[in-house]
């Protein structure tokens, strides 16, 4: 599994967690439903952060790919000298992705701090794969 | 003697749901008929799925009939939130945070976009 499937997946769990919550919301309303996701603060707030992640990461990857087309690979080199061609929009996707974790265990566990081991756990190792991700497609090998 | 109260039926089926929901019937003991309903959802649609895939082409994949089976029941938590007395807000969100976790487990672990 390589970066640009990875970044992708992460991209794609952004997108369903806005998808979803989206749809939850309308529903509620046209339906004049007693009950609304709109009204459970502890997730609402992490979920609706989501949708502000998706424009930055477009403004962010815009920015990757500007970099790959000015950079340049020195004579005898098979790749660049650094990261930051590499680099695509990787901290507003994982925070995109950190914030729908929270939102979901937020609905799960409410404001609880003693299950935030987990979402540091789980957003420690997502955050490590990408960099090892980023330092695989440098050197040209892959990630085990 | 009965140990739960028994529902009336003259006020249509949403309205036995809604007792059975509330226990409106007077005993001290509620049944949490929605949670339990969407909990079997959830397992009939993954548990099914996944034994049907290994029978038939021997492969299981999980993530993925985690997250029809969340979605599918989400949606069935988004019926019962129309009507007043049926479902909590706290079972619902559970619902959508199952479904979130499901589709994360699903899109960082697939191989193939």
């Amino acid at each position: 599994m390589g970066q640009l499937k990875f970044i992708g997946g992460l991209v794609l769990v952004v997108l369903f967690v806005s998808a979803i919550s989206m749809y939850a919301i309308s529903f509620a309303s046209e339906n004049d439903a007693s009950i609304s996701l709109a009204n459970d603060d502890a997730a609402y707030s992490q979920i609706s952060n989501v949708n502000s992640t998706i424009e930055t990461f477009y403004t962010d990857a815009n920015g990757s790919q500007y970099n790959i087309y000015k950079s340049s690979i020195q004579e005898g080199s098979d790749t660049f000298a650094t990261t930051g061609p590499f680099q695509v929009g990787d901290t507003n996707v994982l925070t995109g992705t950190s914030n729908a974790v929270r939102g979901a265990f937020a609905s799960i566990f409410g404001n609880d701090p003693r299950f935030g081991i987990y979402l540091t756990a789980l957003i420690g190792f997502l955050g490590l794969a990408l960099a090892l991700y980023v330092w695989a497609t440098l050197k040209g090998g892959i990630v085990e | 003697m009965a140990k739960y109260a028994l529902p009336n039926g003259t006020g249509g089926l949403d309205q036995v749901l809604i007792d059975l929901a509330n226990n409106t019937g007077g005993t001290a003991n509620p049944v949490p008929i929605v949670p339990l309903i969407l909990t079997f959802a959830w397992l009939f649609i993954f548990i099914g799925g996944v034994s049907a895939q290994s029978r038939k082409s021997g492969n299981v994949d999980a993530p993925i009939w985690a997250t029809f089976a969340s979605l599918a029941t989400f949606m069935l938590a988004l019926i019962f939130s129309i009507l007043s007395g049926v479902i909590s807000l706290t079972v619902l969100s559970i619902t959508l945070g199952i479904t979130i976790l499901s589709a994360v487990w699903l899109f960082v672990t697939k191989d193939k976009l």
